[in-house]
């Protein structure tokens, strides 16, 4: 899996797995998150994004005209990542925990190259969004984790609450990242298969990069 | 005898009804009631049916033949279990969790008022021929909609009550209260916000409406802004009751529901009623998710509705033409219901830009709901328009727009992720039939030699013709659609403002109705947080806009009227509350990270209504009752009235210079 940022790329260089990526800015996630499916899609990979907000936010999120400049700038084609794009919306809690629609997303995702789990957090519990006893939660990532399997391909799961990572997303994960503040890349590694805890900063051009991306 | 069903409460194993005869009789009678349920299993229905007749709070348990998902068109056997009462029925449905073969449950859920009025066909505030023996209901029959029951209304108010009647009382405890409904037959009360509680009422038979929740689950609320006395809020409270009896009656859902409930959960109770009568048994959840689609599809299928952007300028003898309920129109005229998407057979309806196919062969269970609500709406508005009695043509208008509150809900419930019965698709259907069909109005209009300058969602504004060339129009579209095309009115003069970049701006206008009424949109007049000064200041200077005289001389007397309200505002001749602005404060003024002048103002002066009126002074934002005419800050008010002349000015003459806009930003 490649970001672009070689930064992040160097500790995404391992075998297929979850990566989580933890921001309190929802934005950077978006745009990290746009980054990787571009490089996906230009390497030949079908995308599969799961994007489980409420219906009402739509798939708006998702910053489509970021997608399409970051395609240009890759030089890849945009009508053809319009096209290997998916997206699976609106997951309520109650078709979360739905077989059928799990059955009919496997037989969905042959072939696939990268699944993302987007805003994780909207299936923490209550108002709060607390983490503890998120059933759903751990039942929808299980079986996310289980379509990556099969397809062995990465999981790219982005978190953008306050709250502590779930704990089950922590132990599903192979690799956890939690940048600080907003737009910035400074970032703590909290779970690497190769590496130690560490925290690290990325370089200056890459922060006017990103900066200049995100505004 | 016959009676309306006024009242309808489950408790136990017993349903408490109360009725009111057409001679203003109150009769209350019980009936038996045994809540039941439905369980999907994987094969063998006839063990799990043994295994539950085993339960000692089971009654009984036997197969049904059911539609058991909306998709469903064949029944296939459920097992209906049911209760011995309402207090062992959640036991029961766990433990029928635990039975093995059992892989859902179905309708327990569901209001038991709701399962036991929809078995009976009871409906709320229709006559029912009903026979009694003993206090018990023998047998009750709907016969029809006809009138509403004479209910004696009373209104709390400071702790004292008035009743229709006249009669007065202090109410200092809640006994007090029972005491005054039970003596003098109270049969509704009206509150702002009093804290009665619910068993009580029920018990006594007795519906209370209160008003300040009422109203905000109200699209539409009316009169809100005068409760300064018990009369006051008699008065409003007939009206809210008009409401709760119109909805109550289409929805099929109880008083204390409707009253308690958002537009869009009514919705709910409109389709399960319509799914109950076509034998389809109510799912607990949503559970069909949207299928994967690429970026490319979502991007065609979810546009929202279609604008055709005006040209900024000022337009003589322009036609506002409206769809009547566009879009539950089109749920019914098109038959947009999830179980009708994806059709096999040949008769169906192919969406525009999609391809996708809607079965036409039989009605859907959103549409016939729907249908009802429209209907039912439509007559009303008709009845309003042949009424010539001023209180009956009030009570026509009061209850058509009660039912608007579902109409205007029902096509974004329709992608609402908690509703049983949604569908995105649908909700993407609608959309894209809506854009198709304004797309075809603007071109029958070029076909007539007219010209479409403003178009927005549902309607849309023409020039060019004569007033029966515009109603030529109209009946070509309708005829054409086969949604009616409502010729509302032919506007002398137009304007339509440009945005700062000099575009066309979707929702904002002002013009002159025939009456010589102002309508306008999107500019200070119509906006509830403006100063009413700023308000008083756009009523006097549209009309000079968009007088015969023309713009230039319009202009000069609208700069000179702008100078006296800069006078006034210097030499403080305008009144205090004249500069007031009133904002709602939508959360804990804590949680807000920028300190907006209404959040700092009601800081100051905190109230329970979540409300802000305040000034600007030369001390920054005070809330009116801390603030006097003498620290009022000018500048502040004169730059929002130099705004407010540039918002009707900017882009209506192409020559800028000669505005002098610059004067007013």
């Amino acid at each position: 899996m490649r970001s672009g940022l070689p930064g992040l790329d160097y500790l995404l260089r391992i075998p297929p797995g979850i990566i989580t990526l933890r921001a309190p800015d929802p934005n950077l996630l978006s745009f990290l998150a746009a980054d990787i499916i571009v490089r996906n899609h230009c390497a030949g990979k079908k995308i599969l994004y799961f994007h489980w907000v409420d219906y009402h936010k739509r798939y708006w999120t998702i910053d489509a005209d970021m997608l399409m400049r970051l395609a240009k700038r890759a030089g890849a084609d945009y009508s053809g990542l319009c096209q290997d794009l998916h997206f699976v919306r609106a997951f309520s809690k109650d078709s979360v925990e739905s077989k059928e629609n799990w059955a009919g997303l496997r037989d969905f995702s042959q072939g696939l190259g990268l699944a993302v789990l987007d805003s994780v957090s909207e299936l923490y519990e209550g108002k709060q969004k607390k983490v503890v006893g998120s059933k759903f939660l751990a039942y929808a990532a299980s079986r996310f984790m289980r379509i990556c399997m099969i397809n062995r391909c990465h999981g790219l799961v982005l978190d953008h609450s306050s709250q502590p990572i779930h704990p089950y997303i922590g132990e599903l994960s192979s690799v956890i990242i939690e940048f600080r503040g907003n737009r910035s890349l400074e970032a703590d590694l909290i779970k690497h298969p190769m590496l130690p805890d560490s925290s690290f900063r990325f370089s200056s051009g890459l922060q006017r990069t990103l900066r200049s991306w995100l505004g | 005898m016959i009676a309306w069903l006024t009242g309808l409460h489950v408790s136990g194993s017993t349903a408490a009804l109360r009725f009111q005869s057409e001679s203003g009789e109150r009769i209350s009678l019980v009936d038996s009631y045994f809540p039941y349920f439905y369980a999907l299993c994987s094969g063998n229905h006839e063990e799990v049916a043994h295994i539950m007749q085993q339960h000692p709070k089971v009654i009984s348990a036997h197969i049904e033949h059911k539609l058991a998902s909306i998709r469903d068109s064949v029944p296939s056997p459920l097992v209906k279990i049911t209760c011995s009462g309402i207090p062992d029925f959640d036991k029961v449905c766990k433990d029928m969790g635990k039975v093995p073969g059992v892989i859902e449950l179905a309708e327990t859920s569901l209001p038991h008022y709701l399962r036991y009025a929809l078995d009976k066909g009871m409906r709320f505030f229709h006559l029912h021929e009903i026979e009694f023996a003993q206090g018990r209901l023998v047998r009750a029959v709907c016969k029809e909609e006809k009138g509403i029951p004479l209910f004696n209304c009373a209104a709390l108010y400071n702790n004292s009550i008035i009743d229709s009647q006249g009669a007065k009382s202090d109410i200092r405890s809640l006994r007090d209260l029972c005491g005054f409904i039970q003596s003098n037959q109270v049969d509704c009360v009206f509150s702002w916000n009093a804290g009665i509680p619910k068993t009580m009422m029920a018990d006594l038979g007795c519906i209370h409406i209160r008003i300040m929740d009422d109203i905000s689950h109200d699209i539409y609320p009316d009169g809100i802004d005068q409760l300064s006395s018990a009369e006051a809020i008699l008065s409003l409270g007939r009206k809210r009751l008009l409401r709760m009896i119109e909805l109550c009656m289409m929805t099929g859902a109880s008083p204390e529901d409707v009253l308690s409930v958002s537009p869009g959960r009514l919705n709910t109770y409109l389709h399960i009623k319509a799914a109950r009568r076509r034998g389809h048994v109510i799912p607990e959840f949503k559970k069909e998710m949207e299928r994967p689609k690429s970026l490319a599809l979502l991007r065609a299928m979810d546009k929202g509705g279609i604008i055709f952007y005006p040209e900024p300028g000022i337009y003589v003898q322009v036609a506002k033409c409206d769809f009547a309920s566009m879009y539950p129109s089109i749920i019914v005229s098109y038959n947009i219901s999830p179980e009708m998407m994806d059709c096999s057979c040949n008769d169906f309806h192919e969406v525009p830009e999609s391809g996708w196919r809607i079965c036409k062969a039989r009605q859907g269970v959103i549409p016939e709901g729907i249908r009802a609500v429209l209907e039912r709406r439509l007559a009303l508005k008709k009845l309003m328009k042949l009424e010539k009695d001023p209180a009956l043509k009030e009570e026509y208008n009061l209850r058509q727009k009660a039912l608007k509150n579902i109409l205007v809900t029902c096509f974004g419930y329709l992608g609402f992720k908690n509703f049983i019965f949604s569908n995105v698709e649908c909700k993407e259907c609608v959309m894209l039939y809506g854009r198709h069909i304004l797309t075809r109005t603007k071109e029958i209009a070029e076909q007539m030699g007219l010209e479409v300058i403003y178009g927005i969602v549902d309607s849309v504004f023409v020039k060019g013709g004569t007033e029966q060339e515009y109603q030529e129009f109209v009946n070509a579209v309708s005829k054409e659609i086969g949604i009616t095309l409502e010729f509302d009115c032919i506007f002398r003069k137009i304007a339509f403002p440009c945005a700062d970049d000099g575009s066309g701006v979707a929702n904002k206008y002002y013009g002159i109705d025939p009456d010589k009424e102002i309508e306008a949109r999107g500019i200070a007049i119509r906006h509830s947080d403006s100063p009413e000064f700023i308000k008083d200041f756009q009523g006097i200077v549209i009309p000079l806009l968009l007088s015969e005289e023309g713009l230039d001389a319009g202009l000069r007397i609208a700069e000179s009227v702008r100078s006296e309200f800069e006078e006034k505002i210097l030499r403080k001749k305008i009144p205090l509350e004249s500069f007031a602005i009133t904002k709602s404060v939508r959360k804990d003024p804590d949680d807000y990270s920028v300190n907006a002048a209404h959040v700092l103002a009601f800081r100051q002066m905190p109230n329970n209504e979540m409300v802000a009126t305040f000034v600007y002074t030369t001390r920054g934002p005070r809330p009116l009752a801390l603030a006097s005419l003498q620290i009022v800050d000018c500048e502040k008010y004169i730059q929002l009235l130099n705004q407010s002349l540039a918002e009707l000015v900017k882009g209506i003459k192409k020559e800028k210079e000669e505005l002098k806009l610059g004067a007013y930003c």
